[in-house]
């Protein structure tokens, strides 16, 4: 766990009312991994261990028709 | 398409990156035509040799201006000592085999080629996608399935499964193998351990041995 994982998930900060906001910044600190704060308020704690991420056209162009 | 930013550890090879990779390529392969599988196969083999590529492949371009793109994003994530895939699905499964592709294309020479691998390994994969997958992709054999620990750093997690110092690199064929009889014993029901989940318990300790000792 990163030392900023470690203090967005300190006792007492995951309270209802801060779950969205704690979501808001760890997603913007991917793609670096990190305990993030999902939904179920510290139930469901995970670590990703690593992602990609590619750009398509919006509503992508499916060659299959 | 394009590619976005990433974070793909590879090392030791094929390390979470590597396993992801090939696990979108697993998970979106049986949806493309079964007439593209060759393409994609000999276009692995060209981006891992580095030769320059003709465009488009399976359909689609590769770019680099990303303006007016959406992002597409892949991630294995562990939930305490269990890994699983979490997959964005939009996009045809071209992109997503091409995303892949070219993400392990732009790898370090010396990982372009084990992880090229993987993917090959992944695009003949039948089974589901999951912790076999997993294991499978690590180069993990048996029933081992493969967890944070032991797809994160093999050595250690095999030194730790036969209670081996983990701080010891590469200890003697003679200590792995008196710890390897000493946990068989401890884990055996012959030897009165429980029936339940010895099977799996065995297999982790013979592969244990082979990744410290390869036998």
């Amino acid at each position: 766990m990163s030392t900023a994982g470690a203090f967005l998930l300190a006792p007492g900060a995951g309270a209802d009312r801060h779950h969205h906001t704690l979501c808001a910044v760890a997603d913007a600190m991917a793609p670096f991994p990190f305990v993030r704060h999902t939904c179920g308020i510290q139930k469901h704690l995970k670590a990703i261990t690593g992602d990609v991420t590619w750009l398509t056209v919006p509503g992508a162009y499916d060659p299959r028709g | 398409m394009a590619l976005g930013q990433s974070n793909l550890p590879c090392e030791p090879t094929p390390g979470f990156g590597g396993v992801l990779l090939g696990g979108v390529v697993a998970r979106f392969v049986a949806d493309i035509d079964e007439e593209m599988i060759p393409d994609v196969k000999a276009l692995t083999h060209e981006l891992e040799t580095g030769r320059r590529v003709p465009q488009p492949r399976l359909r689609f371009r590769l770019q680099v201006d990303t303006i007016g793109l959406d992002a597409v994003s892949h991630r294995l994530v562990a939930n305490g000592d269990l890994l699983a895939f979490e997959f964005d699905d939009r996009g045809a499964p071209e992109q997503q085999i091409l995303g892949a592709v070219y993400a392990a294309a732009e790898l370090t020479p010396s990982l372009r080629r084990p992880i090229m691998t993987v993917i090959r390994r992944a695009i003949a994969w039948s089974g589901p996608v999951g912790p076999e997958l997993i294991a499978s992709l690590s180069g993990f054999r048996g029933a081992v399935l493969g967890s944070r620990r032991a797809v994160g750093d093999p050595v250690q997690w095999a030194l730790s499964c036969l209670g081996l110092p983990t701080a010891t690199s590469a200890p003697s064929p003679k200590d792995v193998q008196r710890n390897y009889r000493e946990r068989l014993r401890e884990v055996h029901p012959d030897h009165g351990a429980e029936v339940e989940g010895a099977a799996q318990r065995i297999a982790e300790l013979s592969e244990a041995r082979r990744i410290l000792i390869g036998r």
